[in-house]
């Protein structure tokens, strides 16, 4: 009996053993099976639709100095509010540096930290990026019916800031987190000059506000939070979508799925995105490598909310979302989110900005498995005129045609009416 | 002759058009080469209109080129990234060129028109008999058939050292809450000749030489994202651009002055120089047609986002939906004096008026996901025709004054509020799609003329519409009296104390974007329940090629004049129409 029991322990191990991937492996559809344990669903839908990963050995993500000393400095302080939807005592850095899977607030911390994940502590800037947005065919390169230039996507922290002064907390009487402008629209012509804006607070007692500047009525128009949600003029993402997930930690319920091995792009090779060939364009092929992520599902507690829920793989040591898998109202697979992250000190070589840390460079893609239908948000893309792109951290330096600066005057309902044609 | 001059028109554009197709045709995704940004648009608009299922007549075949040229010309201090400039930050300038053609005026014979009346369009002749007049009956100038205009032209500068920023030159301001409704969107006037309002205001808003300011005040106690909004207009200012039968997209009236001038000899020039729905007295100079506006803008801690608005400007002449004067009669001149001047004794006139506003929008998430919106304005002294201010000597029989006696009145100024509710909700209906919400929008608009005199008759025995004795007191709408049905019947127009709208709309996103349908229902219950039925949709057949479908159905529950002012389906009695338009966009 014992050797029976050991002959198929033997047996299991060596499946295991073939269902591995290993670096410099290819995957594709024709050898999938290896990998199916490793990704979720929504990117098993991919790979079976063309996207190809290259596997490469797994490499250490580095926090940012600044970011690992504020974890020391502050990150035993923090503590849930007693309904879970606030954190008390927060400072700068990842407010709970330990988790316990068995903690019963387990999701929600983790959730928490991702909300307060060292990616972007200060700003961001990213300029002139392209989004392409079609129909999938899955044997031809995609036709977008919508193509968007983006001229300017900025968001400025107002806590937990470590490098632009004022350090940790810009003066803050609205107890605003962040402001996010995306702004403008810079092709198709239909949609030039469009800009959006987003205000996020700490308390989750306050929704989000946000605006859209509309150039054919010429004015601003407020926006519900409900259509964070919503797909924007049509294509695929949403609001809420973005970096994975963008949407308030307090407005959903969390359930930790559990702590798996999953493959996960967080050091793509092509800083230009490249996409894959043919008709898997909907992503980009580049290399994968084993990830240790959360896998923590969300469920919005909101009435109106486009989605049923959301699986997140969150990455153990970034903090980023790697993909999130998207599910409709039915427990559908909808939309899957992939992210392809590029932590490094320098965009590329021979760039003219060299940050001291490395940062989390990334473009992304969302599909709707069910329209057949992506969207592709590539940061840069083959047409962006300046090779840089991305911008972290540097506050008033930020500068882009659009703006003068990742500032409170550039992220606010003034600029958007001063800067609308 | 006039139509070579069409045809070099058109080569023009179509020259242009091809040269710019092929330079964007190398950057279709980045319309931007270092500081400059080129783009725009091609379109071809066709029009059909169909009173009936029968009878339909091609009323507009209009071409339209838009070219937009973004330059920026100082950053970071430097101009044209070489010399340091003192005090701005940064300077950007923006040309915005619209050419169009509107081949109708060209070939066809014309189509048929009723006034609100019922009657066929018609002008006097020689003999002072009146004429049916179709488009093809008169010879239109390029004015009419073409538009070869800078539309807009400005320069956006920021200050270095003070948180201010201008725009300076031709532009348009819009202010408020509403969608295409005038209230605080009030600073640039329309020109209702392009297509009454049918389309975009952005369109139809006529651009004026301006100076805009925006001084970011920050904080002020606890209101946040405070900023003081202002304008002058040094003088630039046109009314509202009204036209008369047979043109497609006129008040559905053949030009009063044209009939009295006829009963006057020939003459046809207004009071002092004065032009209808061009200038009233006074001089385009800065002392005589400044405009000013002045917004507080802000956010309460509650999330409410709200303005203060404060306006001087001339009387636009109605293009806001209210029944008020745009001519007044010269109630004391003389017989001598008419004669000496060749003018007629009446005049295009624009006052100044004030008015104060307040706007504010609200996103309540919890109870509704409902964005409200709302916006009221108090105007002091709108200008009304007053049947009381008669000419002297006015009667039936009169011989000097008989036919302006029935028509033409002085003016009276009166207070007005003016108020709107809205919300946007966006709302998931999954059995009609499953993939994006509607977003469903309602207005409710309101006009309230405050003192409105009561109506009567010149003699207390006669009773509306005065046949007897003619008009004694009380205001008159545009369609004035001496109109009459086909069937003889005579109306007045009166001007209501209350006038109340309401609009419905919703559109969603089908198949990614790619499909955008809208639909729009508009309801006037003070007038007959007169309404407006539109549907639309953009298909976009790739990314730069969009076909527009489009049909509006004016609909009025009875047969007599609905004498409305939003220009809804009184105004537009017999006016539903279909569009095609195809757009290539660069």
């Amino acid at each position: 009996m014992k050797r029976l029991l050991l002959l198929a322990l033997a047996l299991l191990s060596a499946a295991m053993a073939s269902a591995d991937v290993q670096p410099g492996e290819e995957i594709t559809k024709a050898n999938f099976d290896k990998a199916r344990d490793l990704v979720s669903p929504g990117v098993a839908w991919c790979v079976e639709h063309g996207m190809a990963m290259k596997i490469v050995p797994t490499k250490k993500v580095e926090w940012p100095r600044a970011y690992r000393e504020a974890t020391e400095a502050h990150g035993g302080q923090v503590r849930l509010s007693a309904d879970g939807m606030e954190l008390e005592n927060y400072v700068a850095g990842m407010p709970f540096p330990n988790i316990d899977v068995n903690d019963p607030d387990a999701a929600r911390k983790i959730m928490w930290n991702y909300q307060y994940k060292p990616l972007i502590t200060d700003d961001v800037l990213m300029r002139d990026f392209q989004v392409p947005s079609g129909p999938l065919t899955y044997t031809e390169p995609m036709v977008p019916d919508r193509d968007f230039v983006i001229g300017d996507l900025r968001r400025l922290y107002y806590n937990g800031r470590l490098f632009v002064d004022p350090k940790p907390a810009l003066p803050n009487p609205d107890g605003i987190r962040y402001k996010e402008l995306l702004a403008p629209v810079v092709s198709p012509y239909d949609m030039k000059g469009v800009g959006a804006l987003y205000n996020r607070y700490v308390s989750a007692a306050r929704q989000d506000d946000s605006w859209l500047y509309v150039p054919v009525l010429r004015r601003l128009r407020r926006m519900s939070t409900a259509q964070r949600s919503d797909a924007l003029f049509g294509q695929d993402t949403d609001q809420d979508s973005y970096w994975g997930f963008s949407g308030h930690i307090a407005w959903s319920d969390w359930k930790l799925l559990g702590v798996k091995e999953v493959l996960g792009v967080v050091h793509r090779e092509n800083y230009r995105a490249q996409r894959c060939p043919g008709g898997a364009d909907f992503a980009y092929c580049d290399n994968w490598e084993k990830r240790k992520a959360y896998v923590v599902e969300g469920v919005s507690k909101l009435p109106q909310y486009a989605y049923g829920k959301r699986v997140l793989y969150v990455d153990t040591e970034a903090w980023v979302t790697l993909y999130s898998d998207i599910y409709d109202k039915r427990g559908e697979l909808w939309k899957v989110w992939l992210e392809f992250f590029s932590f490094r000190k320098q965009a590329f070589p021979g760039s003219q900005l060299t940050y001291e840390d490395e940062m989390g460079f990334t473009s992304a893609a969302m599909i709707d498995t069910q329209l057949a239908h992506a969207t592709v948000i590539m940061i840069p893309g083959p047409s962006s005129p300046d090779p840089e792109t991305w911008y972290f951290n540097k506050g008033p330096q930020a500068k882009s045609p659009y703006a003068s600066g990742n500032t409170e005057d550039v992220l606010s309902v003034k600029h958007l009416i001063e800067a609308g044609h | 002759m006039l139509v070579s001059s069409s045809q070099r028109g058109v080569t023009t554009i179509g020259v242009l058009g091809v040269g710019l197709l092929l330079l964007s045709s190398q950057a279709l995704a980045l319309p931007r080469y270092g500081p400059i940004e080129i783009s725009g648009n091609v379109s071809a608009q066709q029009l059909f209109r169909h009173k009936d299922i029968d009878n339909w007549a091609f009323i507009q075949q209009r071409n339209t080129f838009k070219l937009r040229f973004d330059y920026d010309m100082l950053d970071r201090g430097k101009l044209f990234n070489r010399f340091e400039v003192p005090f701005i930050q940064q300077a950007k300038l923006l040309l915005f060129y619209r050419g169009v053609y509107d081949s109708v005026y060209d070939y066809t014979p014309g189509f048929k028109q009723k006034d609100i009346w019922g009657n066929v369009a018609a002008l006097p002749d020689d003999e002072g008999n009146l004429v049916p007049v179709k488009l093809g009956s008169f010879n239109w100038g390029a004015n009419t058939k073409f538009e070869n205009r800078l539309r807009e032209a400005y320069i956006d500068l920021k200050l270095r050292d003070l948180p201010l920023s201008f725009r300076l030159g031709r532009q348009q301001i819009v202010w408020g809450e509403t969608d295409n409704f005038r209230m605080l969107d009030r600073v640039n006037a329309l020109d209702l000749t392009w297509h009454l309002q049918q389309e975009s205001w952005d369109e139809q808003r006529i651009p004026y030489w301006m100076i805009k300011g925006l001084w970011d005040v920050g904080r002020v106690g606890p209101l946040s994202d405070a900023f003081v909004e202002f304008y002058w207009n040094p003088g630039d200012w046109y009314p509202a651009k009204k036209t008369f039968l047979p043109q497609p997209w006129s008040a559905p009236v053949t030009n009063p002055i044209v009939q009295i001038s006829k009963d006057f000899k020939g003459i046809g020039d207004l009071w002092n120089g004065t032009k209808l729905f061009r200038q009233g007295d006074y001089s385009r100079t800065p002392g005589e047609n400044s405009q000013v506006g002045l917004r507080f803008s802000s956010m309460t801690p509650q999330g409410v986002q709200f303005t203060l608005n404060y306006f001087w400007q001339r009387w636009a002449g109605g293009d806001d939906g209210t029944n008020a004067a745009s001519i007044q009669g010269v109630l004391d001149a003389t017989n001598q004096e008419i004669k000496a001047r060749g003018q007629l004794p009446i005049e295009a006139i624009a006052p100044h008026v004030h008015a104060v506003g307040l706007s504010f929008n609200y996103a309540e998430e919890e109870y509704t996901q409902t964005v409200y919106r709302a916006e009221t304005i108090y105007e002091f002294g709108v200008p009304f025709v007053d049947a009381s201010k008669q000419f002297p000597d006015t009667g039936p029989n009169s011989n000097l004054y008989g036919i302006l006696g029935q028509d033409v009145f002085g003016v009276s100024k009166r207070d007005m509020w003016k108020g709107m509710i809205a919300f946007d909700r966006p709302t998931w209906i999954r059995p009609l799609n499953r993939k994006t919400t509607f977003l469903i929008l309602g207005q409710f608009f309101w006009h309230y003329l405050i003192s409105n005199p009561q109506v009567a008759c010149n003699d207390p025995d006669d009773s509306l519409p005065c046949p007897l004795s003619g008009q004694g007191k009380g205001f008159r709408g545009n369609f004035s009296s001496s109109g009459y049905a086909s069937d003889g019947k005579r109306f007045i127009d009166n001007v209501r104390d209350w006038e109340i709208l309401v609009t419905l709309a919703a559109t969603t996103f089908y198949s990614g974007g790619k499909i955008v349908p809208f639909w729009i229902y508009v309801l006037d219950p003070v007038n007959s329940f007169n309404m407006e039925l539109i549907w639309m949709c953009d298909y976009f057949i790739t990314n730069n090629f969009i076909l527009n479908l489009q049909q509006r159905y004016f609909v009025n529950t009875t047969r007599e004049p609905v004498f409305e002012t939003w220009g809804v389906g009184g105004t537009n009695r017999g006016r539903s129409e279909t569009t095609l338009r195809l757009t290539y966009q660069f």
